[in-house]
């Protein structure tokens, strides 16, 4: 489990180099998202359009970290409603 | 051409996706997407669980979209019980050999063996009246040899005119039917292998959600969930047990305690609970993707929970991308969590009202961290490979740590 631990912060490191200025890119990230209100126009949502921009951008993980959760943890929901139960263990 | 339109007409009705939080999509404008996904949830010497999942999203005509979601669990290894280990000479909760359920295999009950298969199938249809109003009918039904699930859900999504904010509302209604695999359920802090069995554990569950997702900028979206549930019927866990204890050696603390009998647990029959969740996605300006969201949760058992959830996404001319995650979440013990029953608190024979030592309702904290990647193959479709650990570390469980390994590959086609 150790290998894995480093393996994970090897790749966040190298994925920040590679990145280019992305330390700046995350830094810019707090003043763009949440200092920049606009009024969008709707020929200026491409990448809001996009599946990746999707608030939930990946279903099949969404759905399996719902059930891996819920089945080990007391706080459930928030997300949404609906969805099949299990009797997890 | 047509593939323009589509993104044209995607990129100013997208937002339409956002409010109703369960709402079905068919990708990129195209009719089909047939998304599948192998997930194997490995603990070390616990748990394993194996599971497919299938999705197929179609659009059935200019304002129906229908999306069928199938499930296929298998889930072996052991849990702990609740109890203390060294218990002793005590009856097992035995099944016929491989017809699932849990069995005690050491004479200890500490830990409990069980195996056991889960199918899911959901339905969700969607209508969109007027471009602005978007309405959401689902149904789902989940079995194992122990557990029934039913559930109905609808939400409800609307766009002001300007479609820079947009509302929803959704409520779900599940009913659940609880049985050990043998049949029925203990009774309540009746001692293990003794006392009644009684029939099945029925139980009601509602969920209301209302939100609110507005674009801050071109490159942002925020949302603002609140949500409350409430449980009314067998909350209980009948395969769950808990010790009595007393001190070896009352002048010596330190000597420790030993188990003098085992029950079966027993909780509250109803439970408030309320979250706010909040989460943003936004495209950096080096068009790499992060996702935040962070989740305030609270009920009447006592148990307040904070979760924060990170993701940035690193984008590649060539489709590839890769996307670390990191995750933190921790809860307070529910009032009626107890390492054991204690001999100097409850008497040689006398209960609390409601006990259970189930580490769920432990005080813990997790920690998840991994890394999600793969490639997109534009109009075609989409691989995705997750690679994840999860950590836990209680407070007052028996077993005060348990890891977790997560694989995960995926691959959606897109098709018309």
């Amino acid at each position: 489990m150790k290998k894995l631990k480093t393996i994970f912060f090897v790749v966040v490191i190298l994925s920040f180099i590679n990145g280019c200025s992305t330390m700046k890119d995350v830094s810019n990230t707090v003043k763009d998202s949440l200092f920049n209100y606009e009024k969008v126009k709707p020929w200026q949502r491409g990448e809001l359009a996009k599946e990746d921009m999707q608030l939930v951008d990946d279903g099949m993980m969404t759905y399996a970290d719902d059930h891996i959760y819920f089945s080990k943890e007391a706080a459930t929901g928030g997300k949404g409603v609906g969805g099949g139960g299990c009797g997890c263990n | 051409m047509k593939s323009i339109q589509k993104k044209l007409a995607l990129a100013s009705c997208t937002l339409l996706a956002h409010g109703v939080p369960s709402s079905v999509s068919a990708e990129e404008g195209e009719d089909w997407a047939l998304d599948a996904s192998l997930l194997h949830y490995a603990e070390d010497e616990r748990i394993t669980v194996n599971k497919f999942i299938g999705t197929l999203n179609t659009n059935v005509s200019e304002s129906d979209k229908v999306k069928v979601d199938l499930v296929f669990d298998t889930m072996s290894g052991s849990t702990p019980s609740g109890a203390l280990e060294g218990a002793g000479s005590i009856a097992t909760i035995s099944t016929p050999s491989g017809a699932g359920g849990f069995s005690s295999s050491t004479g200890s009950t500490a830990v409990a063996n069980f195996e056991d298969t889960r199918l899911g199938v959901s339905l969700d249809w969607e209508h969109t009246k007027k471009r602005v109003h978007r309405i959401n009918y689902g149904t789902s039904i989940s079995v194992e040899k122990d557990f029934t699930s039913f559930g109905l859900n609808t939400n409800y999504a609307q766009d002001t005119s300007s479609r820079i904010v947009t509302y929803s509302a959704g409520v779900a209604v599940t009913f659940d039917s609880v049985r050990r695999s043998s049949g029925g359920t203990p009774e309540p802090l009746a001692e293990y292998g003794q006392g009644r069995t009684l029939g099945e554990g029925a139980r009601v569950t509602v969920d209301t959600i209302f939100g609110v997702t507005r674009v801050l900028n071109r490159r942002t979206l925020g949302q603002i969930n609140v949500s409350t549930g409430f449980n009314d019927g067998y909350l209980t866990d009948p395969y769950k047990l808990i010790s009595r204890t007393r001190l070896i050696d009352i002048n010596n603390p330190s000597l420790g305690f030993d188990e003098t009998a085992t029950y079966y647990e027993n909780r509250p029959s109803s439970r408030q609970r309320s979250s706010v969740y909040t989460s943003m996605a936004h495209t950096t300006r080096h068009d790499n993707v992060l996702h935040m969201s962070y989740r305030y949760y609270w009920d009447d058992w006592d148990v307040v929970s904070n979760t924060l959830d990170f993701r940035l996404k690193f984008r590649y001319e060539s489709g590839f991308f890769i996307e670390p995650h990191f995750r933190l979440y921790n809860q307070t013990a529910a009032n009626f969590y107890l390492f054991s029953i204690d001999q100097a608190i409850y008497g040689v024979s006398g209960f609390p009202e409601y006990a259970s030592a189930d580490y769920r309702l432990d005080e813990f904290d997790a920690t998840t961290y991994g890394v999600n990647f793969g490639k997109n193959f534009p109009g075609k479709g989409k691989l995705r490979i997750r690679l994840e650990q999860i950590e836990w570390n209680y407070a007052n469980s028996l077993f005060d740590t348990n890891n977790a390994l997560v694989v995960q590959v995926s691959y959606k086609v897109l098709f018309e």
